[in-house]
């Protein structure tokens, strides 16, 4: 400073070193304002825009609360101005009043005494409390002097003496006590003072007996006021029942009360508010929604409320809400952080949100004076800026309820990541590193397969019960392994080597037991140390005999186990080695190259459009492949000349109107379908067979009606392929051998048809033509060139996956095993030239070029699919999508999964089954594992299901069997006559049958009967139950199956009726009599009116459980509403609990026992119309 | 084949290549920054030499220059108060950074799956792309090796004492030169051909090339010897020759290092002592052998030229 001050100015000034001058001061400022606004964004970003949830709590606090405020208002209006008036509790309320008012005199004048008697008991005990204390002191002190000079006789030492005499004193003591004496009478209620005086000795005792009488009063008072307090239960049940069920309470109303309830408007009430919750608790819930605890809430006061609510900054309001399970390593949770509603009581939809936010509501005021409050409606715009997806309730909350989310939490079965609360892409796993996406919500039902992999059906699972049956019924396990699905070829591949372990096992043992023998003999006497061998090798031997014996048993095991295989054992399309004697020459070679297309008529219209067989694709010349693949099914078929009963004869002419009628009528219709277009009728659960005179030979189409699971040739499995078919053996009963196998792998049923119904049946189907269709000679079909090439065709497109065909009936399927599909690492799924269109969102089917059905309302968006769901969906709409792009010259190089003619919700459904189907996460224990019970639902269903039985029978109360939309049953499915005219229900019918009887049925359902008489017990129905061929295994799975659905114990312990006397049994005969049960029922194949409707009788000591028919004869309807029996005894069972008929008569005189156990003894015991 | 951008989003945009895509920028930024520096002191101090008054003082030979400012300055206040500048706004960044982009993790270790491609982490992808060229020993044991002990024994190779606190080329040519050279070419360029260039199969992308998964090339790998006519199964003789090539080309590399050294850099050799030149000279050639041996691969299709039972270069 002094030099600028001093310093002459002369000199030149020297400019200012910027590094030393220059001013760092703006830049540090503002680095430094951007370091706190760093930090700021540090914060904000960690507080608020990573925790989106604190907004949506927010929210999720305004809307809801908002929500119920509204809902409780209303309820609580309904509930006190409709509820309260329905007639039925109006009714409950008069009882209640009346019960009251009838024991009121009594109860006053007990509630009076017992006032008295407590009045008098507290003066007298407050008048005694000083006295009873200074006697209690002096008695210590007399006993503790006593005992201190050793003397244990108190009252007369000594040295108590002082003190027992002073008790005397105040025993004699005077005391006076006053009460308030209540009485009543004549409906008046007096109180007056008394008072009385005594000594304290005396008065001791009166206070004891005073307690006494008060219990006694007390018990009284509960007696004679018994009928009141249940009368008012029973006000206060009903109304708490009926709560949660208004619409219960609509329909009991009566027609008052209805209009009232039509005035008050409360009806629209009745959707959003029908909830199992009272208005108090409604008003509970809002509470519990208004205060989100948090425990950023700080300086508590005594009573845990938080004095500053730091929640209510946004910023630091919220809690992330998760579910944390132990047990199944640690499994967090954070779903219902925002999805706030999932798990509450209250069911809440989304539209019933935005109808009750948008409704103006009035609310009563809580005096009269105070008036009514308004709550407005919000305006639409506020009600759409809410989330108000996230609030809803999970829309399945029956499914909750057996997968507690406590236990299993959200992501076990959803997927997605239950720990990420960032933002939904993270929390969903919509990410490409996620390995477990969130199922998108049409295949929600994915997240079931896990866990239920073998459960074919289940309870709650449509979507993918529906994705099952596809593809069982497509048949896509004739190519690709599934768990579950075609289990006897494995288990047959597996029979095969343990026998052969088994026989090597025991020739060994038997070499052994020869050898040791032999040595036996050698081994001399003489030598003591070698006589010591001989028990030893005598104990050898008798181990080995033994353990030759249990494996011969294991081998007999094995060889049943084997046959029964081959019987259930199942193939998707017919047996190829009967073509030659099946179809007509010229009808194969065009259906091989399109089954869909085959066989055009003038006006273009195809065979079979809707088969079941899907289209292959031929590569390089088609014709001649196609003629190639012919050659070889026709060359390699079995021929007659080989087999001489494949000589099937010429059936007898039929007629085939009577043969429609039959088909129509029979049964047929259940699984098959006829007729093209709208003339189409039946299902599809088997063929079309329309037409079938341009394709199969009439011997053959009369020998499968007659029997299809016949085999022409008898099957021996132990033989190698190609080699099976033997000739010239027995049938069975005819002395066939064992081994041999008689049931093709076909499930369709023999319908114990007479011969004359086979050929009217026949000649009806045989004679259905087309005209106009032209039929090239196949030429070709005996061209022995073709052999090889066609073999390796069928090979290579995997015929034999799904036909049998001589010489590859052991050929597995070509597919790849689809249980572990959908947990592929997605570089393991070759997209082909694709992959980069799906990672980049091009969606190469929007064209809908190539897809059947409505498949292209699948693909109209570009969205990136590089998933296995992607990857499901679109192979399954065109499997040969992922060939695009790609020079193939050689034709085995291609893909070859034949074109499935699926709909877009079907192929929708079998990808919910393939994407689900992964290698679980969850833990064992957490695992779906049946007991008896479940495992006996779990594997009937398979049988079930293979069977069709669903096609006649309700299986569970909600199935519409396939037999009520076929046109001649249709008429009948009324209510009314369904139980009458159609087969019957199987709901229940492991509680109606005896489980021998079921077996026996099932083995042979006209139990007996043959052909000559098909029907046994229903000769009535037009339907018959067929016989099915099932093996010993499936009947034993089908009879727990239908105990299992009836909560029946596997073991069945039939209750042994006591003998009827004869006077008993001269009253039930007088009872069957008089209700003329044989006007419905036969007896043991009685003669049929037309009347009659039901079941024959003739067979009820082996076939009907007792504890059921007594439950059915004393109220049929009860049991099955659709039933045209009728109650024949009393409404009720009488004051003795036993049931009487209806009306007297003079055998049913000094009968003692109940009626209708009468009738179910007799009927047990086979009296029945004797 | 139409320019894919799509690609080129995906791997620029890629949170593990951030850092590489910011480097590429300020690589270039801070090189012509740095030699704009060095032109200007440069001047100076041809200038300031040129006067033989000033140049009898010891001034401060960068800009800015005044003759009468002090010829040096305390580091407090005047080199700090820049660093404590520098470290805040780098925190600035590093926390905005973290703030909006999120590690890249991805999904769990699959022992069953290797990813494609399996990348190392970005600054390690130069090394990675060296095992395209050499024996996996030498690409990951022996040249990291020799990065970092070269880099140790700079300073006590380095016989130049101009140059410190200040930009300047005309100095420092050499060390420039060589350090552009380790550091552009050899680490940067490498890291870069490794992140952008390489794809699915660790083969070669251009930019703009789809990386496509199913691409397939032929390639065939033949070594010096096949070249030359010398069977496999002739170990001896494969050993011997692959020996007598590398060695060879070895002495040949330093034969022209130590005559360029000699002629151009006439006082770096003066100054230096015989072991200092040694590493010198070595530590060059094997500088030198790295673009070589890339070279034969890329053009030649020859992927070792000596091959032994027990290595191979």
């Amino acid at each position: 400073m002094s030099q600028t001050e001093t310093a002459p100015p002369a000199e030149p000034a020297i400019p200012k070193d910027p590094l030393v001058h220059k001013s760092y001061s703006v830049p540090i400022a503002l680095s430094m304002l951007a370091f706190v606004g760093s930090l700021v964004l540090a914060v904000v970003d960690e507080m608020w825009w990573r925790r989106p949830y604190k907004a949506i709590q927010g929210q999720y606090q305004e809307t809801y609360s908002a929500y119920l405020e509204k809902v409780a208002a209303k309820r609580r209006n309904f509930h006190d101005n409709v509820l309260l008036r329905v007639a039925e509790y109006e009714t409950l309320a008069q009882t209640a009043k009346d019960a009251a008012a009838a024991v009121a005199e009594r109860a006053m004048d007990l509630e009076a005494q017992l006032k008295t008697a407590s009045a008098k008991s507290r003066a007298l005990g407050n008048a005694l409390k000083e006295a009873k204390s200074e006697i209690a002191a002096l008695t210590y002190e007399s006993e503790h002097k006593a005992q201190s000079a050793g003397n244990d006789d108190v009252a007369n030492a000594p040295e108590a003496r002082k003190y027992i005499d002073e008790i005397q004193k105040i025993r004699d003591r005077e005391v006076t006590y006053t009460w308030t004496a209540t009485t009543y009478a004549g409906g008046n209620t007096e109180t007056k003072e008394e008072s009385a005086t005594g000594k304290v000795g005396p008065l001791l005792e009166v206070a004891m007996e005073l307690e006494t009488a008060k219990a006694t009063l007390q018990q009284d008072l509960g007696t004679a006021t018994e009928a009141r307090a249940a009368a008012a239960k029973a006000k206060d049940e009903w109304l708490a029942n009926n709560l949660g069920n208004l619409a219960h309470a609509l329909e009991n109303a009566d027609d008052a009360t209805k209009k009232r309830i039509a005035e008050s408007g409360a009806a629209r009430y009745l959707d959003e508010t029908a909830v199992s919750l009272s208005p108090s608790a409604l008003d509970g819930l809002r509470r519990s929604v208004d205060q989100i605890p948090h425990s950023w809430d700080i300086f508590r006061d005594g009573a845990g409320q938080a004095l500053i609510h730091v929640s209510d900054v946004p910023l630091f309001r919220g809690d992330i809400k998760q579910i944390h399970i132990k047990e199944a390593a640690n499994w967090v949770d954070r779903c219902t952080t925002c999805h706030l509603n999932a798990r509450e009581p209250l069911a809440v939809t989304v539209e019933g949100m935005k109808r009750v936010l948008a409704e103006t509501v009035t609310v009563p005021g809580a005096t009269p004076e105070a008036g009514p409050t308004t709550l407005e409606g919000w305006p639409q715009s506020k009600i759409d800026s809410m989330p108000l997806d996230l609030f809803k309730s999970h829309p399945r909350p029956e499914l909750l309820a057996t997968h507690d989310p406590e236990r299993f939490g959200c992501s076990m079965c959803h997927n997605g990541n239950g720990v990420a609360v960032t933002n939904t892409e993270l929390a969903h796993g919509i990410n490409h590193y996620w390995l477990q996406p969130l199922y998108p919500k049409e295949h929600s039902e994915a997240g079931c397969v896990q866990c239920h992999m073998k459960d074919l059906h289940l309870p709650m699972g449509d979507r993918i019960n529906a994705g099952r049956d596809q593809f069982r019924r497509a048949g896509c396990w004739g190519c690709h392994k599934y768990e579950g699905f075609n289990t006897e070829v494995d288990e047959l591949t597996a029979l095969g080597g343990r026998a052969k372990e088994v026989e090597k096992a025991i020739r060994e043992k038997t070499q052994r037991t020869d050898n040791l023998l032999a040595l036996q003999g050698s081994l001399s006497d003489d030598d003591a140390a070698i006589a010591k061998e001989k028990p030893v090798n005598l104990a050898e031997r008798n181990a080995l005999t033994q353990q030759i014996a249990q494996l011969r048993t294991e081998q007999q095991q094995i060889a049943r186990r084997a046959r029964e295989a081959f019987v259930e054992r199942q193939r998707v399309g017919p047996n190829l080695k009967d073509v030659k004697v099946k179809l007509l020459r010229q009808f194969l070679t065009d259906w091989v190259r399109d089954p869909r297309a085959a066989h055009k008529d003038a006006s273009g219209n195809a065979f079979r459009p809707d088969t079941k067989m899907p289209t292959f694709r031929w590569w390089g010349d088609a014709d001649e492949e196609v003629k190639d693949v012919a050659a070889f099914l026709w060359q390699s078929a079995l021929d007659p000349q080989d087999f001489p009963e494949y000589r099937l004869p010429k059936p007898a002419a039929g007629d085939a109107k009577r043969g429609k009628e039959l088909f129509e009528q029979t049964g047929c219709l259940v699984c098959h379908s006829i007729g093209t277009g709208a003339e189409k009728i039946g299902a599809d659960y088997a063929a079309n067979l329309s037409n079938l005179g341009e394709k199969d030979t009439p011997e053959y189409v009369a020998r499968w009606v007659h029997h299809p699971r016949e085999r022409l040739a008898a099957y021996d499995p132990s033989k190698k392929p190609g080699a099976r078919d033997v000739a010239g053996a027995k049938k069975p009963g005819e002395g066939a051998d064992p081994d041999l196998v008689w049931s093709q792998h076909v499930i369709m049923p023999n319908f114990r048809l007479s011969d004359q119904q086979v050929a009217d049946i026949t000649a009806y189907l045989v004679g259905q033509k087309r005209s106009g269709v032209k039929y090239e000679e196949p030429t070709w079909l005996d061209d022995k060139k073709r052999f090889e090439n066609g073999k390796r065709l069928v090979l290579f497109q995997g015929c034999a996956g799904c036909h049998e065909i001589k010489g590859l009936e052991d050929e597995k399927g070509i597919g790849v095993e689809l249980t572990p599909e959908g947990s592929k690492p997605i570089e393991r799924l070759d997209f082909g030239h694709l992959t980069i269109s799906a990672e980049r969102g091009v969606e190469p089917l929007k064209d809908g070029k190539g897809l059947l059905e409505d498949a292209a309302s699948l693909f109209t968006k570009d969205q990136p699919w590089y998933r296995v769901r992607g990857f499901v969906l679109h192979k399954l709409a065109k499997p040969d999508i992922y060939d695009t792009a790609k020079y193939l010259p050689d034709r085995y190089g291609r893909l070859r999964m034949p074109q499935f003619k699926f709909t877009a919700q079907e192929i929708r459904d079998v990808t919910t089954m393939v994407i689900g189907s992964v290698e679980t996460k969850i833990p064992e224990t957490f695992r779906y594992r049946p007991d008896d019970r479940g495992k006996a639902i779990q594997e009937g269903w398979w049988v079930v299901k293979k069977y069709n039985c669903q096609g006649c029978h309700q299986i569970e109360p909600t199935d519409v069997p396939a037999l009520w939309n076929v046109p001649f049953f249709a008429e009948k499915v009324d209510p009314k006559t369904r139980d009458t005219f159609l087969p019957p229900t199987l709901v229940g019918v492991g509680y109606r049958l005896q489980p021998e009887f079921m077996a026996k049925f099932l083995r042979d359902p006209s139990l007996g009967g043959g052909r000559d008489k098909p029907k046994s017990l229903r000769a009535h129905l037009a339907v018959r139950m067929p016989t099915f061929d099932f093996s010993d295994d499936e009947i034993q799975k089908l009879v727990l199956f239908f105990q299992a659905m009836a909560d029946q114990p596997e073991v069945y312990q039939p209750s042994v009726p006591k003998p009827l006397t004869d006077a008993e049994k001269k009253a039930a005969a007088a009872i069957w009599k008089a209700a003329n049960c044989i006007q419905c029922h036969v007896v043991s194949g009685s003669a049929m009116t037309t009347e009659t409707k039901a079941p024959d009788l003739g067979h009820t000591p082996k076939r009907l459980r007792p504890e059921w028919m007594h439950r059915w004869i004393s109220d049929p309807p009860g049991m099955n509403p659709n039933t045209a029996m009728t109650r024949f005894f009393g409404e009720k069972p009488g004051k003795d609990g036993k049931w009487r008929y209806m009306t007297e008569l003079p055998e049913l005189k000094g009968i003692e026992a109940d009626h209708v156990d009468l009738m179910v003894r007799y009927l047990s015991e086979g009296q029945a119309g004797k | 084949m139409h320019f894919d951008w799509h690609q080129i989003w995906v791997n620029v945009s890629l949170p593990d290549n951030v850092p590489i895509v910011l480097m590429m920028i300020l690589i270039p930024y801070f090189l012509w920054y740095g030699f704009r520096e060095a032109v200007r002191n440069d001047r100076l101090i041809a200038q300031l030499e040129a006067d033989p008054a000033l140049a009898k003082t010891h001034h401060r030979k960068t800009f800015p220059f005044h003759p009468a400012w002090d010829k040096v300055l305390h580091t407090w206040p005047y080199l700090l108060r820049v660093e404590f500048l520098a470290a805040v706004i780098v925190t600035v960044i590093l926390v905005v950074w973290s703030v909006f982009l999120d590690a890249p993790l991805e999904s769990p270790a699959n022992p069953m799956l290797t990813m494609n491609p399996a990348k190392a982490p970005w600054y390690f992808l130069g090394l990675q792309e060296l095992l395209v060229y050499f024996d996996p020993w030498i690409a990951g044991v022996m040249l990291p090796n020799f990065i970092v002990v070269g880099l140790m024994a700079i300073p006590y190779l380095d016989p130049n004492p101009l140059g410190n606190g200040y930009y300047t080329w005309k100095q420092r040519k050499f060390a420039i030169t060589g350090f552009m050279f380790g550091f552009l070419v050899l680490w940067v360029v490498l890291a870069i051909v490794g992140t952008f260039i390489r794809g699915p199969g660790w083969m070669w992308f251009w930019p703009g090339e789809t990386w496509d998964h199913h691409r397939v090339v032929h390639e065939v790998n033949t070594h010096l010897h096949q070249v030359a006519g010398i069977p496999d199964d002739h170990h001896l003789a494969v050993g011997v020759f692959g020996g007598v090539v590398t060695l060879g080309a070895l002495a040949v590399l330093g034969g022209i290092v130590d005559i360029t050294i000699r002629k151009k850099l006439p006082e770096l050799f003066r100054r230096q002592n015989f072991i200092q030149y040694i590493h010198t000279v070595g530590l060059l050639v094997l500088m030198a052998t790295v673009p070589i041996k890339m070279a034969l691969k890329l053009a030649l299709n020859i992927k070792y030229v000596w091959v032994t039972p027990w290595f191979n270069v």
